[in-house]
């Protein structure tokens, strides 16, 4: 695998992650859930994180260190590794956590959501902090690129 | 339910991976012994601090799907504290990266 593929693969299914956390989020609201999409997008949520998570582990350890970290020290702004490409690649580990168990109430306790109040805000607030983590990432990954240059 | 005791416990296990993945990093940075040890074992510290976190969250939800509370409130009250756990971890660690870079300790 390139290490363009990698980081290509790795900002998509970030955003993709991020678009299925808004829509769980958005549809946890809704005054008759829509069950079989908060399954099907909480799910997407997990799997692209986890995966992302996979090729920025390719893409971080054998070339960020070495390649791509200097230019940036070297650089006008090296704050964008040693303050967002170190909070960054730390948070971003609360997210695969964070979205797998989201997924897990939505997939075996779905049907108590619709009548537990209490258990929804808890479950939409959980997909909410997700996918703003989420956003934190993916701003902090545009400054770093864009320190790069 | 029988799923009502195990994602609660699956959810203070998050609780307390979200803890200790604020601590694990904190710990690589002002301990380097420690952050060289993640290296050599795991090749790479980030890669060492995500393995370590999936086990002790997989092991740990595990050992408490014995004597997790059932009850639904329980359930809500761990989603809920996980999402500020969350929140407190994130902005920990920014917050100790931020102050690092301003050699403010």
């Amino acid at each position: 695998m390139s290490f363009g593929f990698a980081i290509a693969a790795h900002v998509i299914l970030g955003l993709c992650g991020l678009a299925s956390s808004y829509a769980v989020v958005l549809n946890l609201r809704k005054r008759e859930l829509p069950r079989g999409f908060l399954k099907t997008f909480s799910l997407i949520a997990f799997l692209s994180y986890a995966a992302s998570w996979a090729t920025a582990a390719y893409y971080y350890v054998l070339l960020y260190g070495k390649a791509v970290k200097p230019v940036i020290l070297a650089g006008k702004y090296p704050w964008a590794h040693t303050i967002f490409m170190e909070s960054k690649e730390h948070i971003f580990l609360l997210i695969p956590f964070l979205s797998l168990l989201t997924a897990a109430i939505i997939w075996f306790l779905g049907n108590r959501l619709q009548s537990d109040e209490s258990l929804r805000s808890a479950t939409a607030a959980l997909a909410l902090v997700t996918f703003l983590i989420g956003v934190f990432v993916t701003i902090a990954g545009v400054l770093i690129s864009g320190a790069v240059r | 339910m029988p799923h009502t005791r195990t994602i609660t416990a699956f959810l203070i296990s998050g609780i307390v991976t979200a803890i200790f993945i604020a601590a694990i990093t904190i710990g690589g940075e002002l301990a380097p012994a420690f952050k060289d040890w993640l290296k050599t074992t795991f090749y790479h510290h980030w890669l060492g601090k995500g393995a370590l976190a999936v086990i002790l969250f997989f092991v740990l939800g595990i050992l408490l799907s014995f004597i997790a509370p059932r009850s639904d409130s329980a359930l809500a009250s761990s989603a809920r504290a996980l999402t500020w756990v969350s929140i407190l971890s994130a902005l920990v660690i920014l917050g100790f990266f931020t102050a690092e870079a301003f050699h403010l300790f």
